[in-house]
């Protein structure tokens, strides 16, 4: 039997990775999960038909990973809240979306590991759903009701969450979770570090968490092969020789040290 | 038909459409083969200079020309004030046609008779729309300037997303709401004959040719109208319409934005999101170079009482604002580099970028090369003014 352990653990492994949730699942609610709340019909998008409900922004969605979105207006103490389910292709992806769409939290309820409230908007990053929750008057009311919603989709949904700490080993920073960005692409940069843009330029096949970190700006960039870190390597000029190093600094003052083959992490100091 | 070849009955389209002007200028390809880069899918963007100018073509009458109002009292609870923007709306319009008479400065760009279009944008969902504020306060001065009720068309790409935000018969009564793609009562997109609503509305003779293939499931279809290489014009502004005032809203697109070029481009053709990825800024540029855009928009007027200073082009609460300005040119690239500006200085201010990076807005300088207005800033004719 214990010769057949490491198949059991290889799937094991795998069914929470990739099988946790059937295909398509969504943690849509509907009555059942708020009797006192009115739901209109929902909308729904899979794929590139999310142009047909955000035009252009779909772009951002797409780069990241995106699968599927259940869209409807719920209506709650006579009041009306947006509710957008963003099923994205994995937890890191759904995690970049929200890192990116956050913006000054006034709370982080404790709905998941990733949250941020703001008078008009709850966002809430779980498994590998981005959810969003939009009210229009930004009052306490607004606040209460949107997190009861917030808490019936999340109540559906049962899978890990991303772990940005795993890409940032030996970096602790207590506002990772409330702070660290993850970007799979240009549109990523673009939106959540456009100062960055230059020095990612054109490259492609990465994902890379970045945290500001005191006068310090930490990335870590994987890369999808060798070729693409060749690519990003070449792009600034690094001395190959102190890439196989393991660490060094490089000509235009940041630090360099390369975790594995295909990841890098970088300081660059202000 | 081949790429960046025109058939027969093309060629004859335009000489048709360019007959009426083909004396006021000669038949030229000015400045668009100079940008077509290398490096980019192909486009048809040679076609477009195959039409002659008109003396309204853009950049319109006053090239480089921008006028800024600002007024505190144009939002009150996040909520846009007509009387305000009506005010706004005024005092911009004077200044940049320089009369006193009101009706005479609108009758600078349009007359009674003729078409009116209004482009709102209506995307991203009710919290970041063209405002009922400034979209009735142009309409407003339009009636009083003797324009016909029923001359007044509000239009944009979808017709489902106007309705949602409040442009529908109840709101406007009298004037027509018009999108290309259409939903029936019953939610579909298709006719009885299983053919799509917008297939009817799209206009076959008039298209924005580009070397990158749409591939859309059935679900996205509905959206794009048709797939393939080609972006057809909307019939809205290839017959509907005689002129047309462009009321986009002041809005960022990452580090660029997206503001009146990116308007009237994405809202006006078919087949789009191909060009999103690949030809962003080329699609921004191009489109409006061809004449339906290039020598019917007259005027630009920009809602900038709310924007969004990140997150755009969609509706992310956290990043809407309220600017409270409205941007008024008959030149649409000038109007967005101003635009640019007060954007970045508002991304400056709350840390979301650390300096103004102008470089990125590259369909500015396409356009600009492409004669449909001024992109350097050293040369636009900026006021400014303060309604308190």
């Amino acid at each position: 039997m214990t010769k057949y352990y490491p198949i059991l653990c290889f799937l094991y492994f795998l069914s929470i990775d990739c099988f946790s949730q059937v295909p398509g699942y969504f943690p849509s609610i509907d009555e059942s999960d708020l009797p006192d709340a009115r739901f209109e019909t929902p909308k729904t998008y899979t794929g590139s038909s999310l142009f047909g409900y955000i035009n252009g922004g779909a772009e951002l969605y797409l780069e990241y990973g995106f699968s599927g979105a259940w869209i409807n207006e719920i209506h709650l103490t006579g009041r009306s809240y947006i509710t957008e389910i963003y099923r994205m292709n994995g937890p890191e992806e759904a995690f970049g979306i929200f890192s990116v769409s956050r913006y000054q939290c006034k709370s982080t309820p404790p709905l998941s590991p990733y949250t941020c409230q703001t008078k008009y908007q709850l966002q809430i990053c779980s498994g590998a759903f981005y959810i969003s929750i939009i009210n229009s008057t930004g009052n306490k009311t607004d606040s209460v009701n949107s997190l009861k919603i917030g808490e019936a989709i999340v109540h559906k949904i049962n899978e890990r969450s991303a772990d940005i700490s795993g890409f940032l080993p030996g970096v602790y920073s207590e506002n990772m979770n409330r702070e660290a960005i993850l970007v799979k692409g240009k549109l990523g940069i673009m939106n959540g570090a456009p100062d960055l843009s230059d020095y990612f330029g054109e490259t492609t096949g990465y994902c890379a968490v970045i945290l500001q970190r005191g006068e310090a700006t930490v990335l870590s960039v994987r890369f999808s092969s060798l070729e693409d870190i060749n690519e990003f390597a070449a792009l600034h000029d690094w001395d190959p020789g102190i890439l196989s190093t393991g660490s060094g600094k490089m000509r235009a003052g940041e630090t360099v040290t390369r975790i594995s083959d295909h990841h890098l992490l970088i300081e660059i100091r202000k | 038909m081949k790429k960046n070849s025109l058939n027969r009955r093309r060629f004859f389209t335009i000489l048709g459409a360019g007959s009426a002007t083909l004396a006021a200028k000669p038949f030229s390809l000015f400045a668009s083969e100079s940008v077509q880069n290398q490096d980019k899918p192909a486009t048809n963007i040679a076609d477009a200079a195959k039409i002659p100018r008109t003396n309204v073509s853009m950049p319109g009458k006053y090239p480089g020309k921008v006028i800024q109002v600002i007024n505190a009292k144009a939002v009150i609870h996040d909520e846009p004030v007509e009387q305000e923007a009506y005010l706004m709306i005024r005092k911009a319009m004077l200044e940049l046609t320089g009369q006193e008479d009101l009706t005479k400065a609108w009758r600078t760009f349009v007359n009674p008779g003729e078409r009116i279009g209004l482009k709102v944008n209506p995307v991203a969902g009710k919290l970041l729309s063209t405002s009922h504020a400034v979209t009735r306060s142009v309409i407003k001065h339009l009636l009083e300037s003797g324009i016909q009720k029923e001359n007044i068309i509000i239009w944009d790409r979808r017709e489902m997303e106007l309705k949602d935000v409040g442009f529908n018969a109840e709101n406007y009564p009298g004037i027509k709401i018009q999108g290309t793609e259409v939903q029936d009562d019953k939610g579909s997109f298709y006719d009885q004959e299983g053919k799509l609503y917008g297939e009817r509305n799209i206009d076959r003779e008039w298209y924005y040719w580009a070397d990158v293939e749409g591939e859309y499931d059935a679900e996205t279809m509905p959206y794009m109208v048709n797939g393939g290489k080609y972006s057809y014009f909307t019939k809205i502004v290839t017959r509907d319409l005689d002129k047309i005032i462009n009321i986009p809203i002041l809005k960022n697109a990452g580090s660029s934005i997206t503001n009146a070029m990116k308007n009237l481009a994405y809202g006006a053709i078919s087949n789009t999101g191909r060009l999103h990825a690949k030809l962003w800024n080329e699609t921004c540029a191009e489109v409006c170079a061809f004449a339906p855009i290039r020598d019917k928009v007259v005027l630009n007027i920009c809602d900038g009482l709310r924007g969004c200073f990140n997150g755009g082009p969609g509706a992310n609460p956290q990043f809407i604002c309220n600017y409270n300005t409205i941007l008024v040119a008959s030149d649409p690239v000038a109007l967005d580099r101003i635009s640019y500006d007060i954007i970045a200085g508002k991304r400056i201010a709350e840390d979301i970028q650390k300096e103004a990076t102008p470089e990125v807005l590259k369909f500015l300088t396409m356009s600009s090369g492409l004669g449909l207005g001024i992109s350097d800033k050293a040369k636009i004719d900026l006021h400014e003014y303060d309604l308190g």
